[in-house]
């Protein structure tokens, strides 16, 4: 049998632009979600470290999800296709997200290698200010949900440029 | 220096007539330019109203903006900025606004006093529904909705900050000037277009320069910090717990695609300052409502802001000094003014006229203010030619929004006015008029402080500005609320409530001020009396012979301004409702002719429709016999998926799951029930072991929240002793059914390799370069599997996959079929685990172990739950040949009245199946197991039919159940 076509849920909508902001896709090629019974030196809740050749974000109450090679950590389990990434940038994401986010996101209070677990809309999302990129805001989606959170994302994006 | 820009003329129509404002303008101030003082019919008497003031708080000039789906009623014209081509409407007329028909009310007036629904409609009592309430509705109301979809937009928006600021007059610019420099992160609103507040409606100075220029310098400033956002158009509606604020904005301009017209913001803000000013009100004389009437400051207002002269003959009745300044502005615009003042001792400020100790007792003009009665001291009526009648009670402070947490004003004699004390909420400061400071200093002043009280409980250390030089004169004010003469008298324009409707209500035992409010209707219109209600506290404390300030008030609650529906539930409209999941495989199915469903968040496929055929129906039959007779295969990806893991999971999973988990061996699966605390069955689904210490539990569609929540309760509340992580693993993997006899052609034709499975028997597999599971289970009675790969293979798969079964004489099956399928095996789902039943009643008992030690499993065994009488789980066939079954009709001895104590239970899913040749349903039947044979009346009385069943086992098909296990 022929080999399969991996499928991107983001490849037909994205990359997107609406004013000065631009929504791109950013997916990692490998995602591990870690819940380990031993934490010591993965990030404290709410924020993101780098390790070489990835990062790891703390994605919720005892879960973490690592970029990149997977670090030793047991139990996991390979997330790579449950989340879509996204990358919103432009003069104020923030204020693209004002629209969905129900969460501080004020660069004052949300620093770089922040991570918040929040809702954009009606989905559970993580949002993350990158140490390498801290003028962006990264979006954690659920797959499933990729199509209609981007849709989400569009029309706060139409919405603010229509101002 | 005007608000206006009169090298930008814009053309706005008002009832299809052509009317030419400027840039600046409101429809109000447009309007009384161009010389149409009648505006709008009241509430209840259809009287001919104006405009009364400048504000949010116009209780008289709301009109329609638009026509069609995009007509929005019940605007104040104060509020509404012009742009060319907006289309005004007035409203609660007809056939005109000049001549309206209902103006009759007026003439009925002595007879619809305050109390008259409750006391002329009581009988006979079903009247009220089908009688007397539609024509109330007819006759009272304003505008209209135009009962068309409405196609604009809105929007929400959550905000956060250090300090909010609410209020851009004097003492909010400095509150957040003050805050700002200390480096808060401020965001200061105000409702106004342009922000200033009093300063931008009066003639005077501020550090020596008019108040507009020193509003302007401010404002370049505050736009100049990068931690200040201005808010204007933004009127902050109510406070919340926890420093949460609602905001709405306007967005100015002409309809735009994509643009919204509100947004309604969530604003949370650390600290607070309320500098929301005060409004004027109304003294309450006979004939105070006709158009030409109008507050003091805002005739004021309209000359000093829009270059609007309200009148050529102006009469001005003030009890107080600051409203001197409008007769002395007004004249000095050119316009004969007549002040009448109650004060024996008061002053002329300027070039006009004044009657010291007299009253304004009467009005004359039908659409327009034509003459103004006084009387003097000594009792003598003297008729004045008026176009404009200016009046001023004093001012009314703001205070609502402190109010909204459950804080109280107090009554404060000097100001004349309910005024904040200090530290009557927390986190928020006050400032200006809201707390008795009424001058321009002394308003500059208190921003000043509240300003730096703010930064100080923000740990900021600000350095409090020197106040600009200003005026220090708030004007000396005696108390005058209403004029005793005859004629009705005015006290809420909004809902047409008199003086003489208060009086009565105090007469009738109405008289503690939240009686009276609701037996008037007084302070109930959308303003909630802004403007009204320490009038109607003072005539209602005159009425009781009791203190102003001993009476109290009515409570002020959200929203402080009418929001619209559409602004407040904004995004929530078509798919906005809810989220929508997509299996991965979403676009192969729709290119294979599936016709889409939701089943909870997910859409999945129904049917898979082929060329020709009629419908569900047709299709469903077809790939039924795919299944039976061949092959098909369906996306049962949207599975919930629990990744189990650790030292201790089947331990877990064995306290969960009421069957035997520690049992199973890798590479084993096995069906298992979960219950609830309570007994009752919870959930059904498979438990798959993929190493010793690596489960998979499936369990339904959509089911994650709740499986979650349970899950995690066990794992973290109940057994924190336990080693165990859970991962929600559904986004991650594609899952598809295959089943049939030929299931296993198919994939030995698809995967790197087919192992030898079992029944019950999971392996890893390949496909393509894909790496997998594949499980040997069956939901159809056939021979079965479940092949799992990564997501971003699914679309793939699953098209390589139908390809497959069609080659093979199959093709892709959808949710009909699926249910046909498990129904004549008599499988479940929560049409059948609704909650109330148990396992037994399902005839699962044999599932529970008899050990115990699960979740429910105590519970399970209470005499309630294990008595005879219970419904169980049976199948009907109809007993007429090619009779239909659904679900939801309800079971009956033959014979037996339809009674609820002889509703023996309900169908809970039928389908009419191909392979058995006749329609099958599964039922809920009270000792059903003892019935098996007997025929019963199945009667629906929302389908309206009524048929004999006939009551068999759950299981039509196979009932050995060979096919799957061969």
């Amino acid at each position: 049998m022929a080999d399969l076509i991996a499928t991107d849920p983001l490849a037909a909508l994205l990359p997107a632009c609406h004013g000065a902001h631009q929504l791109a896709a950013a997916q990692p090629a490998r995602i591990t979600a870690l819940a380990p019974f031993e934490t010591k030196g993965l990030p404290a809740p709410g924020r993101s470290t780098a390790r070489p050749g990835g990062i790891t974000l703390w994605a919720g109450h005892g879960l973490w999800l690592a970029t990149g090679t997977a670090p030793e950590a047991s139990p996991q389990t390979d997330a790579t296709d449950a989340w879509a990434v996204l990358h919103l940038t432009g003069p104020a994401p923030e204020a693209v997200l004002a629209r969905l986010v129900p969460t501080d996101l004020r660069a004052l209070h949300f620093r770089a290698g922040s991570v918040a677990r929040t809702l954009l809309g009606h989905i559970a999302v993580l949002i993350h200010r990158p140490e390498a990129a801290p003028d962006a805001l990264e979006i954690w989606l659920p797959r499933s949900m990729a199509a209609h959170a981007i849709d989400d994302l569009l029309g706060a994006m139409r919405a603010l440029e229509a101002r | 220096m005007t608000g206006i820009d009169r090298a930008q003329p814009i053309t706005f129509r008002f009832d299809g007539r052509t009317v030419q404002g400027f840039a600046g303008d409101t429809v109000a101030s447009a309007l009384l330019r161009a010389g149409q003082r009648l505006m709008a019919r009241s509430f209840k008497y259809h009287r001919p109203r104006g405009v009364l003031s400048l504000g949010s708080e116009e209780p008289s000039a709301l009109v329609t903006l638009g026509q069609g789906a995009a007509q929005t009623p019940n605007q104040r014209a104060t509020m509404v900025e012009l742009y060319d081509g907006l289309e005004v409407f007035s409203q609660n007329a007809w056939p005109s606004l000049a001549f309206d028909v209902q103006g009759v009310n007026d003439l009925a007036a002595p007879f619809l006093g305050a109390g008259f629904y409750y006391k002329t409609f009581m009988w006979p009592r079903r009247a009220w529904f089908r009688l007397y309430e539609p024509i109330i509705r007819r006759a009272a109301g304003l505008g209209a909705l135009s009962g068309k979809a409405d196609r604009g937009t809105d929007e929400k928006a959550f905000s956060f900050c250090d300090l909010l600021v609410i209020g851009a007059g004097p003492a909010g610019l400095m509150a957040a000037l003050t805050a700002a420099r200390a480096g808060a992160d401020v965001i200061l609103a105000d409702e106004g277009a342009a922000m200033g507040g009093r300063l931008l409606y009066e003639a005077e100075a501020v550090a020596g320069k008019p108040a507009a220029e020193w509003v302007a310098e401010v404002l370049e400033e505050l736009a100049g910090w990068p931690n200040v956002r201005l808010l204007p158009r933004t009127t902050v509606t109510g406070q919340y717990d926890h420093g949460t604020f609602a905001a709405v904005e306007r967005l100015a301009g002409p309809p735009a695609p994509d643009r919204p017209r509100e947004c309604f913001w969530r604003i949370a803000a650390a600290q607070s300052v309320l500098a929301t000013g005060a409004i004027e009100r109304l003294i309450a004389f006979p004939g105070n409502d006709r158009p030409g009437v109008m507050l003091a400051g805002a005739v004021r207002g309209y000359l000093h802001r829009y270059g609007v002269q309200a009148g050529r003959r102006v009469v001005l009745f003030a009890n107080n000094d600051d409203a001197h300044r409008t007769a002395r502005d007004l004249a000095a615009a050119g316009a004969e003014v007549v002040a009448v003042d109650p004060r024996a001792d008061a002053v002329a400020q300027g070039d006009y006229a004044l009657r010291a100790g007299a009253e304004v007792v009467a009005t004359r003009g039908r659409t327009a203010l034509r003459r103004v009665a006084l009387r003097d001291g000594a009792g003598r009526v003297e008729w004045l030619e008026a176009d404009c009648l200016a009046v001023s009670g004093g001012w009314n402070p703001n205070t609502q929004l402190a109010c909204h947490l459950g804080a109280k004003p107090v009554w404060n004699e000097v100001v004349g006015g309910f005024v904040m004390a200090p530290d009557a909420v927390s986190d928020m400061a006050f400032a200006g008029a809201v707390m008795g400071a009424c001058s321009t200093r002394d308003a500059l002043a208190a921003g000043i402080a509240a300003g730096a009280k703010a930064a100080r409980a923000l740990g900021l250390a600000p350095v409090p500005p020197d106040p600009p030089e200003a005026e220090a004169e708030a004007g000396a004010l005696q108390l005058l609320w209403q004029v005793a003469a005859p004629g009705r008298a005015f006290v809420d324009l909004a809902n047409d409530v008199t003086v003489k409707d208060l009086v009565l209500a105090a007469a009738e035992g109405m008289g503690a001020p939240e009686h009276a409010k609701r037996y008037t209707t007084q302070g109930m219109a959308p303003d909630q009396g802004r403007g009204s209600n320490s009038t109607a506290l003072a005539v209602l404390a005159d009425a009781t012979a009791r203190a102003l300030a001993d009476a109290g008030t009515t409570t002020a609650r959200p929203p402080f301004v009418p929001v619209s529906i559409s602004a407040m539930g904004a995004g929530g409209a078509g798919k906005g409702f809810a989220p929508v999941r997509l299996p991965p495989a979403h676009q192969a199915a729709l290119d294979h002719g599936a016709v889409m469903i939701e089943a909870g968040p997910w859409l999945r496929a129904s049917h898979f429709l082929r060329a020709g055929e009629a419908g569900w129906a047709e299709a469903c039959a077809r790939e039924v016999g795919h299944v039976r007779g061949a092959v098909g295969v369906a996306d049962v990806s949207t599975l919930s998926r629990f990744d189990i893991q650790g030292p201790d999971a089947a331990q877990f999973l064995t306290r969960i799951c009421t069957n035997t988990i520690n049992s199973l061996q890798p590479g084993q699966l096995r069906y298992s029930l979960l219950l609830r605390e309570d007994g009752h069955l919870m959930e059904d689904g498979p438990v798959a072991r993929l190493a010793a210490e690596h489960f998979w539990l499936f369990t339904s569609s959509g089911s994650e929240p709740a499986m979650r929540r349970h899950l995690e309760l066990a794992a973290q509340g109940y057994w924190p002793d336990l080693r165990v992580r859970i991962f929600e693993a559904t986004e991650a993997w594609a899952q598809f059914a295959i089943a049939g006899p030929r299931a296993r052609d198919l994939l030995a034709g698809v995967l790197d390799a087919l192992p030898e499975l079992a029944f019950m028997r999971a392996a890893r597999v390949g496909m393509g370069g894909a790496e997998g599971w594949l499980l040997r289970l069956s939901y159809s009675g056939e021979l079965g599997y479940e092949l799992a790969l990564p997501a971003r293979y699914g679309d793939a798969a699953f098209r390589a996959l139908i390809r497959a079964a069609e080659a093979l004489g199959g093709g892709a099956y959808g949710l009909e079929a699926m249910n046909v399928l498990r129904i004549e095996k008599g499988f479940l789902t929560h049409a059948e685990i609704d909650g109330r039943a148990t396992a037994d009643d399902l005839g699962l008992g044999r599932m529970l172990r008899a050990s115990g030690g699960f979740i429910g499993a105590d519970l399970a065994t209470r005499p309630a739950l294990v008595a005879p009488g219970r419904k169980q789980l049976v199948g009907l066939t109809p007993v007429s040949v090619g009779a239909t079954l659904a679900a939801g009709g309800h079971l009956f001895v033959p014979g037996a009245p339809l009674d609820p104590e002889n509703d023996l239970g309900h169908v809970t899913s039928a389908c009419q199946s191909p392979t058995l040749g006749h329609a099958q349903a599964l039922a809920l039947l009270r000792d059903g197991r003892a019935r098996l044979g007997e025929t019963l009346r199945l009667w629906d009385g929302l389908r309206g039919t009524d048929q004999l069943v006939k009551v068999t086992a759950p299981t039509a098909y196979d009932t050995e159940g060979g096919r799957a296990r061969g």
